[in-house]
C-alpha cells in the first residue's frame, strides 16, 4: 500500500458530501388545486436516477429552518429540475412551496438523495407503479425517463395504478393520458376514493385491493418490479396485498409519506 | 487463519480504500439485519420514529431500532448496535 492510494479515496470522499444548493423558481404550474409543480434553476446539478428526491430547506428570517423531503418529478434526461409538491395542511414548507412560491424566488436545496426508491431503464422491468395521491410523482419521473428512453423504454411493459381522492386531484391527468394513449406507452388505471365517479368514469371507484391490483397489475409469475408510494396506510396496504399475491418481497419496493417527513 | 497470520503491522489507514468501499455505499438500499429478529431489509424500509434531534429507525418486523442517528453539536452520532450486518448492494440490485 503507497501514500497515495491511501489518501486518495477519502478525498474523493470528502468531495461526496451532499452540498447545499441554491436553487431558483423558474416557473410554477398548478396541477390541482392541492398540488403545484416548481421548475427551478439549480446550477452545477449533478443529475439523478428517475424516484430520487431532494432536501428542501428553508430559513426564516429569525434563523429558524425547517427541512422536508420531495421527490423529482422531472426525468434525468431532462433539465430543469422540477418538484411537485402537495399542500399539507399545518405544514411548515408545503404550504409554501406549493401555494407561495412564484419565480424568481430562492431557497436551499440538496440531493439527489435515495438509491432504493429508483428505477433506471436498464434495471429492466416488467414495471408496475403504484400510486396514492402525491405519491405519483417519483413514479411520474420513472414514466418520463422511460418515455424518454425511445425504443429501450417502450421495451419495458409498464403499468400503472393510480389512486386519488377526486377526479380533481389526480396529478398530471393529461399528461398520464397522453403517455398512456401511445403506442407502447403504460397501461394505467386510476381509482378514486372520495367521490362518487362521475358519469363515464371508466376507472375504480374504491381503495386499492387485491382484485384491483390483480387486474391493474402484472402475473407474479412475470416477476415485474414494484414500486409503491404514497400515505403510509396506502403503501401498507398495497405492499401487503402484493405480497400475498405473490409477488417477491424485494421486488416490491416501498416508500412511504406522512406529515412527519413530508410537511 | 491464525490472529498472528491474518494481522498485519499496519493499521486501519491501509484499510482505507475497502473502508471507503464500505462507507460510500447507497444507505436506503443497503441491507440490515435486525439483531432482535434477524430479518433481513434494506434501510429504506425500515420504519422511522422520530426527526427532530435525527432519526430513530426501527425494524418493520420485531421493532427493534435497528438504526439510531443523532445530529449533535460535534457531529453525527450514529449507532447501529440493533444492525448485526449491513450488506451494501448496488442501487440497481433487486
Amino acid at each position: 500500500m503507497t501514500a497515495t492510494e491511501a489518501s486518495l479515496p477519502s478525498a474523493r470522499a470528502g468531495a461526496r458530501r451532499l452540498p447545499w444548493w441554491q436553487a431558483e423558481v423558474v416557473e410554477r404550474v398548478a396541477e390541482t388545486p392541492r398540488t403545484a409543480t416548481l421548475v427551478l434553476h439549480v446550477p452545477d446539478w449533478p443529475g439523478h436516477r428517475a424516484g430520487q428526491h431532494v432536501d428542501v430547506r428553508l430559513t426564516a428570517d429569525d434563523g429558524y429552518q425547517a427541512q422536508r423531503s420531495y421527490s423529482i418529478a422531472s426525468p434525468p434526461e431532462a433539465l430543469p429540475l422540477a418538484l411537485t409538491v402537495e399542500r399539507l395542511e399545518d405544514g411548515e414548507v408545503s404550504p409554501w412551496l406549493a401555494g407561495e412560491a412564484r419565480p424568481g424566488d430562492r431557497f436551499e436545496l440538496r440531493g439527489p438523495i435515495g438509491g432504493y426508491f429508483a428505477w433506471s431503464v436498464a434495471d429492466g422491468g416488467p414495471l408496475l407503479l403504484v400510486g396514492g395521491g402525491s405519491g405519483v410523482v417519483p413514479l411520474m419521473a420513472m414514466l418520463r425517463h422511460r418515455a424518454a428512453s425511445g425504443e429501450a423504454g417502450r421495451a419495458v411493459p409498464a403499468r400503472v395504478l393510480l389512486s386519488s381522492r377526486s377526479v380533481a386531484d389526480i396529478i398530471y391527468r393529461e399528461e398520464l393520458e397522453r403517455l398512456g394513449s401511445v403506442l407502447g406507452g403504460p397501461g394505467i388505471v386510476h381509482t378514486i376514493t372520495r367521490e362518487r365517479p362521475p358519469p363515464g368514469w371508466h376507472g375504480y371507484a374504491r381503495r386499492i385491493d387485491a382484485p384491483m391490483l390483480a387486474d391493474a397489475g402484472f402475473s407474479p409469475a412475470a416477476a415485474p418490479r414494484v414500486f409503491v408510494c404514497g400515505p403510509t396506510p396506502m403503501v401498507e396496504a398495497a405492499a401487503e396485498v402484493l405480497v400475498r399475491l405473490g409477488h417477491a418481497p424485494g421486488r416490491v419496493k416501498t416508500e412511504r409519506f406522512g406529515p412527519t417527513g413530508g410537511g | 487463519m491464525s490472529r498472528e497470520k491474518g494481522c498485519s503491522t499496519l493499521d486501519g489507514n491501509a484499510a482505507a480504500g475497502l473502508l471507503r468501499e464500505v462507507f460510500a455505499f447507497e444507505a436506503t438500499a443497503a441491507r440490515t439485519t435486525c439483531a432482535g429478529c434477524a430479518g433481513m431489509v434494506p434501510m429504506a424500509e425500515l420504519r422511522l420514529y422520530a426527526i427532530e434531534l435525527g432519526a430513530i429507525l426501527r425494524c418493520p418486523s420485531c421493532d427493534m431500532t435497528v438504526v439510531r442517528i443523532v445530529r449533535t453539536p460535534r457531529g453525527l452520532w450514529l449507532d447501529l448496535r440493533g444492525a448485526t450486518t449491513v450488506v451494501a448492494v448496488s442501487a440497481g440490485a433487486p
